[in-house]
């Protein structure tokens, strides 16, 4: 069923996000010189211990989500909402703070703009897993 | 079951990438010299620009043509390269993330429509596998013999080039027939991997169909390349170690795509 398969995508995405940002790999978590003294998950995406662990509970409760098709979609109205918010607010930051290359949302967690569109990005298909009709509902409908 | 519907979801998906990619293939390719005050990394030269603009002009007339298709094994392969290229590219960005502008419109544009089809297009094949099933068994044209082993040995060819492209990016760049920036150099190996390894994959069985309207969208943007390389002001050094070699792998996208579409004109 493509609502769970979907959830599991993006909850295997954020969980892999939460179990890499915290490997002490420089390659892989590299710090930046200009930056706000986090390392960049990827080399882009601004994280520390607090977003990293916000990953992994996003991942990790995803995942138990997917095992049925109603938590799934639980699931993805409530992560596709919070991710678009916290999109939308960190945009809001960046336009009141001048567009600095790296912002601390609510002063704990770093947020830079391959950050941002991650969010928008997985908020918009978490959103729309659970608010897509479940295929046993849409035949029955088109019965 | 029929495979002879697209899901309006996959459907609404090609319009967005539309709407993304043909901007960027507007201004990239059409206004090349102001890419430096627009785009979201650093293009010092206009044919740089133009290389890189090429695929998104040529992709945004391609994606609105393919909207309009009816078959999803037409939509298949043009997907599946879509993925691939959106990841190659976040990984050429990672590499090079300080040459990126990060709060210019287009960048956060380029990253959204980067990150969106990794997540989007599984869950798009599953979508349409649940509403339509499978394309199993389905009839046509194959393509003969020779042209399957000659689209594989370009694969061949192609795709460890792409790979070593990508790697050696800086020192690739150094043979490069006029100044270019490692990243758009590894931006450029997509191109490679997706247009000149990707038909072989993407045939399998060896149904034209498959990659039928792939091979018209290869023909284009190899004539895209040749007109950036001719009309483009930029000074080219034909002596560089790859001032040969870059029209010539064009060329030969143009003559094998032009070649497959007018030996299987009229046969599906």
């Amino acid at each position: 069923m493509f609502i769970r398969y979907g959830v599991g995508i993006v909850a295997t995405t954020y969980t892999l996000l939460g179990v890499i940002g915290f490997l002490p790999v420089e390659g892989i978590n590299s710090m930046h010189h200009e930056g706000i003294g986090v390392h960049y998950l990827f080399n882009i995406i601004a994280i520390n211990v607090v977003h990293n662990l916000i990953h992994l509970g996003i991942g990790i409760s995803g995942l138990f989500a997917m095992r049925t098709l109603a938590r799934a979609q639980m699931w993805g109205k409530i992560v596709g909402v919070v991710l678009l918010l916290v999109f939308a607010a960190g945009m809001v930051q960046a336009v009141m703070e001048g567009f600095p290359r790296d912002q601390w949302l609510l002063g704990i967690v770093p947020l830079n703009s391959p950050g941002h569109t991650l969010h928008l990005a997985t908020g918009v298909v978490a959103l729309y897993l659970g608010l897509a009709k479940a295929p046993a509902a849409r035949a029955g409908a088109e019965k | 079951m029929t495979n002879n519907t697209i899901t309006r979801e996959a459907r609404f998906f090609i319009w967005l990438v539309v709407a993304v990619i043909g901007p960027f293939g507007l201004l990239l390719y059409l206004y090349p010299g102001g890419a430096g005050e627009y785009w979201a990394w650093r293009i010092a030269q206009p044919r740089t620009a133009m290389m890189v603009g090429a695929i998104y002009f040529c992709c945004g007339f391609y994606y609105a043509y393919l909207a309009r298709q009816r078959e999803w094994l037409q939509l298949k392969s043009s997907l599946r390269s879509l993925f691939v290229v959106a990841a190659w590219l976040l990984v050429a960005a990672m590499f090079h993330w300080d040459d990126f502008f990060q709060y210019r419109v287009l960048t956060l544009t380029w990253l959204g429509a980067y990150y969106l089809p990794l997540f989007a297009i599984p869950i798009l094949f599953r979508i349409q596998s649940e509403r339509f099933g499978r394309d199993e068994d389905i009839t046509g044209v194959h393509l003969a013999t020779g042209w399957r082993v000659w689209l594989i040995a370009r694969a061949v060819v192609y795709g460890p080039l792409a790979v070593a492209i990508f790697i050696h990016a800086s020192t690739i760049s150094t043979y490069w027939p006029w100044p270019i920036e490692p990243l758009n150099i590894r931006i450029f190996s997509g191109q490679i991997a997706v247009f000149g390894a990707f038909p072989a994959l993407a045939m399998g069985d060896g149904l034209w169909r498959r990659i039928r309207l792939f091979m018209m969208l290869t023909a284009g943007l190899a004539v895209a390349h040749l007109v950036a390389l001719l009309v483009n002001g930029t000074p080219y050094n034909i002596n560089a170690p790859a001032g040969r070699w870059l029209p010539a792998m064009f060329a030969e996208w143009l003559i094998t795509s032009a070649a497959l579409l007018w030996s299987y004109r009229n046969r599906k």
